[in-house]
């Protein structure tokens, strides 16, 4: 050892200090690593410091899904989408939201207000409005950092009125309100993605490699059976007829015969699905899934059905020659006009109620009530309305004898055009029940629901629809009839029935049910009238309506063999052996 | 020899990691700015010079044999130091602070240099203490060193010369008086200076307030912090794109340990242990050969030690936010220069032991 320290040895608080100095720096290791698991592992896997990270250093450009188009079945684009001018604010970029909402206000995107509000909101991605004029927009292109002009596709509706009934509209943000598109909103909408860019502490944006981008996914198309032309033609003569007699909804329905396929559901008044929001509220609803009415004489088929059943034969007594009232329960029940003496047959074709609440009596409530729901009154078809609504009918322990005469000749019941016009094609599919459908594809896929059910034997289908033959060729359907074509169908005109009010005088739902041609139906059609004016008797108002849908519909190239089949009948009197070429 | 081995692969790991670390660090830097000409790989190329004259210099400090080097060579690098400390004063402020000379494009930190000179003059002096002015002059020199640095003003640098200058004491059994009487002065003068420089003050209370507009630190943390176990891969960090200023030099370990996760982040830190470790081994075997060997092996590896410790537990914000660079990682071309010289000095020390 050297000179100063020579004489003494280290000492004890030297050796304390160089301990104390290892300590520290194994503390100080020590603390860096525990440090390092804290806010590696605790904070990291924990705390989702992640978020924090991401939006400081980089920012998702909200990427909106373009919504799925809805077809004809021919293709024809009903619901499709157009270009757009969006705007929006991303809030992670902008400085001062006093300045933005100056800037939008300056440009007459919408008021100071109402932006401040909006900007106020918690999301992030805060739209500000949508379809903004070309000019406008591009004028606020980067004009300002965090105002986000983005050019995207946006709802655009071919022929609005003649469809909005079926597809319904779509929000402010494209989303399924109602219809269709609201139904199968899941399937159109498609999912939204982002765009991510880098961004600089000053805020700049700019894309870097690291970005991960997840681009939006377009929707789905839907595919419904509808036939635009058919849908066409049927709504401008609903439209001709509601105008006429000064309706409150004229309604038509075509149904193809052997699958179910709806190919037209038009109503008139309607609305435009382009400028939803504006109009009367209760037009939105699809007349034909959802609204209830009580059916009339068209609703005798189902006692019709029930008395084959019974084998009760057409040639029955039902009525006598000057039997002009039944009084049941005080109740007075009248026919139009006395016909005189009607056996089973001609008080069908005549539609006398007195005839069928005879028929009824003989029947019994049970029978009825059963094929009521044989005939799926009681429940939904399934045919992808949202909505649908449900016929209803009293209680069978609660129906008085009233109720049930009443019933005899439909009234006192609740149905949907959907459910009348299925249960007469079962008729017209010798007794098959077939539900209705109006979406043939969902996103590539069949999605409706298929009901498929024997209700009727084969001979008492084909004996309903002699009846309903015979009701066209000399019965109340007369107006129906249409040359070269054989047509059955059965009218019915019902009081209607108002919420706290009762039956009144002069408001009346007239219908009329039909297929053709009557021996292999193709088509099954629904004409229905609420509320007409002037003249309300359905042989004289939807009876020829239907005359007229089909033969709008043998005038398209494609059915006109309808026409000449049907003569070929005529001339050789034999049966149709080959059904297409 | 087999330990110096050890020192030389372990270093080598260390450049071959900062290299590929401060190019994924800097590029989008470097890239975005004109002062930096655009070139994605400027900090490469400089780095790639600075270690390729660092080790020449190692190479030339291996071979010179340091027993036959008189005292008064360490006191004339000790006033060379000073003297320079002194004229970079007189230099034109970068960001505030005069701590380079710039000549021909290459800029050299005279602290960098006066760090070395202490640890040598230091070493040589209390390994033979003869009388109390063996204390007090080297003492002394380094308190004009430290105070010098202090003027630049780098107060975080000087703090670190002041831990090194106490450890060295410590483990060179300066009577304890001394140790204790330079720890309550340091104490003392350290708020007195501190309060002298608002920027450091600004640091402090940022520190204490958990830094809520400081961005250089919580962005520092976050990137740390999002490193996860594994971390983000190489070159997927996010926060070096322009979030934390001065991240090739002061804030490197971020991007470690944002990149390579807590695996990474702890290896490092254990490589800096063994080092330091293997520094001490050499520096025992010397306790009863050469005590200039024995103090000034273990100064070195401490030094070199405790400015990588200091370095991690800045970005981890332990501490105010200050530049000490990473050994042999950090950007920064007199700090490599000096570090390798200091494991020339190292290799030296082992080299002339073995005869």
């Amino acid at each position: 050892m050297n000179g100063y320290l020579k004489n003494r040895k280290e000492k004890g608080i030297n050796i304390l200090l160089k301990n104390l100095l290892s300590i520290f720096i194994t503390l100080f290791v020590l603390t860096l690593i525990f440090n390092l698991f804290y806010k590696q592992i605790i904070l990291f896997y924990y705390h989702s410091i992640d978020d924090i990270y991401r939006n400081k250093s980089s920012i998702r450009l909200f990427d909106k899904a373009e919504r799925g188009i809805i077809k004809d079945r021919n293709g024809y684009e009903i619901a499709t989408n157009i270009n757009s001018y969006n705007i929006y604010v991303s809030k992670n970029l902008i400085k001062s939201k006093e300045d933005v909402a100056s800037i939008l206000s300056e440009n007459c995107i919408v008021d100071y207000n109402t932006a401040i509000k909006k900007l106020n909101s918690r999301l992030e991605w805060v739209p500000i409005k949508f379809n903004v004029e070309e000019e406008l927009a591009l004028k606020l292109k980067k004009r300002y950092q965090g105002i986000i002009v983005k050019e995207e596709k946006t709802r655009f509706y071919n022929k609005p009125e003649i469809f909005s009934n079926i597809v319904g509209f779509v929000g402010m943000d494209d989303v399924g309100l109602e219809g269709l598109e609201y139904k199968y909103d899941k399937i159109l909408k498609g999912k939204d993605g982002y765009i991510s860019y880098q961004k600089k502490p000053n805020g700049k944006i700019y894309k870097h490699p690291l970005n991960d981008d997840k681009p939006a996914k377009k929707g789905k198309d839907i595919v419904l059976t509808i036939d635009y032309r058919f849908q066409e033609a049927c709504y401008n003569i609903a439209k001709d007829f509601c105008e006429e007699y000064s309706a409150k909804k004229a309604v038509i329905i075509v149904l193809k015969s052997k699958t179910g396929e709806l190919f037209a559901v038009a109503e008139y008044p309607s609305y435009n699905s382009n400028l939803h929001g504006f109009g009367d509220l209760s037009t939105y609803k699809n007349y034909a899934a959802t609204n209830l009415f009580e059916p009339g004489s068209v609703f005798k088929i189902v006692l019709a059905a029930v008395a084959f059943e019974s084998k009760i034969d057409t040639s029955l007594l039902l009525k006598e020659e000057n039997e002009d009232t039944l009084i049941i329960s005080r109740r007075r029940i009248t026919d139009s006009h006395n016909f005189g003496r009607l056996n089973f047959k001609e008080s069908f074709i005549y539609s006398s109620n007195i005839g069928f609440v005879n028929l009824g009596k003989k029947l019994g409530k049970e029978k009825v009530y059963n094929m009521v729901r044989r005939l799926n009154f009681l429940s939904k078809t399934e045919a992808g309305f949202p909505g649908e609504q449900v016929g209803n009918l009293i209680s069978i322990n609660k129906c008085k004898d009233i109720n049930f005469a009443n019933l005899c000749f439909g009234q006192g019941i609740s149905v949907t055009a959907l459910q009348l016009i299925s249960a007469y094609n079962s008729i017209a599919n010798n007794g098959v029940y077939i539900n209705p459908k109006i979406v043939k594809e969902a996103g590539g896929k069949s999605s409706s629901k298929k009901i498929r059910k024997k209700v009727l034997d084969e001979k008492v289908a084909f004996k309903l629809k002699e009846l309903l033959k015979a009701t066209v060729e000399n019965g109340t359907g007369i107006k129906a009839k249409v040359d070269g074509i054989s047509v059955a169908g059965k009218t019915g005109t019902a009081e209607k029935y108002i919420e706290n009010v009762g039956y009144r005088k002069g408001y009346y739902i007239s219908s009329f049910v039909g297929f053709f041609p009557a021996d292999d139906p193709e088509f099954t059609i629904l004409t229905l009238i609420d509320e007409p004016k002037n003249r309300y008797w359905a042989s004289e108002t939807t009876a020829p309506m239907f005359a007229e849908v089909v033969k709008r519909i043998i005038n398209l190239d494609e059915y006109r063999f309808l026409v000449q089949e049907d003569r070929e009948i005529i001339k050789n009197g034999t049966k149709r052996v080959a059904k297409r070429s | 020899m087999k330990d110096l081995y050890k020192i030389y692969s372990i270093v080598v790991i260390l450049l071959i990691f900062g290299l590929v670390m401060l190019t994924s660090a800097t590029t989008f830097l470097s890239y975005q700015n004109k002062y930096f000409k655009n070139n994605p790989y400027y900090f490469l190329t400089k780095q790639l010079i600075w270690i390729f004259l660092g080790i020449i210099v190692g190479i030339i400090f291996s071979n010179i044999d340091l027993r036959k080097i008189k005292e008064d060579k360490y006191l004339f690098l000790m006033i060379l130091s000073i003297i320079l400390l002194i004229a970079v004063l007189f230099t034109k402020p970068v960001n505030g602070a005069r701590r380079w000379f710039r000549l021909f494009g290459i800029s050299f930190q005279p602290s960098e240099l006066a760090e070395v000179s202490m640890i040598l003059y230091l070493s040589k002096k209390f390994s033979n203490i003869k009388d109390q002015k063996d204390i007090i002059v080297p003492i002394f020199l380094s308190f004009i060193v430290i105070g010098l640095i202090v003027l630049e003003p780098n107060i975080s640098y000087a703090l670190t010369l002041m831990i090194i200058l106490t450890v060295i004491m410590i483990y060179s059994a300066v009577p304890a008086g001394y140790i204790i009487s330079i720890l309550i002065l340091g104490g003392i003068l350290s708020p007195v200076i501190i309060t002298k420089y608002p920027h450091a003050l600004i640091r402090i209370k940022m520190f204490f307030n958990n830094a809520p507009n400081n961005s250089q630190i919580s962005n520092s943390v976050l990137a740390i912090a999002n490193g996860g176990l594994l971390g983000r891969g190489l070159g997927a960090g996010q926060m070096k794109l322009l979030f934390i200023p001065e991240i090739q030099s002061d804030f490197i370990f971020a991007t470690i340990a944002e990149e390579t996760g807590f695996l990474g982040s702890v290896t490092i830190i254990l490589i800096y242990v063994i080092l330091f470790k293997l520094g001490k081994d050499i520096s025992k075997k010397n306790l009863y050969v050469n005590r200039f060997f024995y103090i000034l092996a273990f100064s070195i590896s401490f030094t070199l030690f405790i400015k990588a410790m200091l370095h991690i537990s800045i970005c981890l914000q332990m501490f105010p936010s200050t530049g000490v660079t990473l050994p042999f990682i950090s950007y920064g071309g007199t700090s490599m220069l000096m570090n390798l010289t200091m494991l020339g000095i190292l290799a030296n020390i082992e080299r002339y032991n073995e005869f």
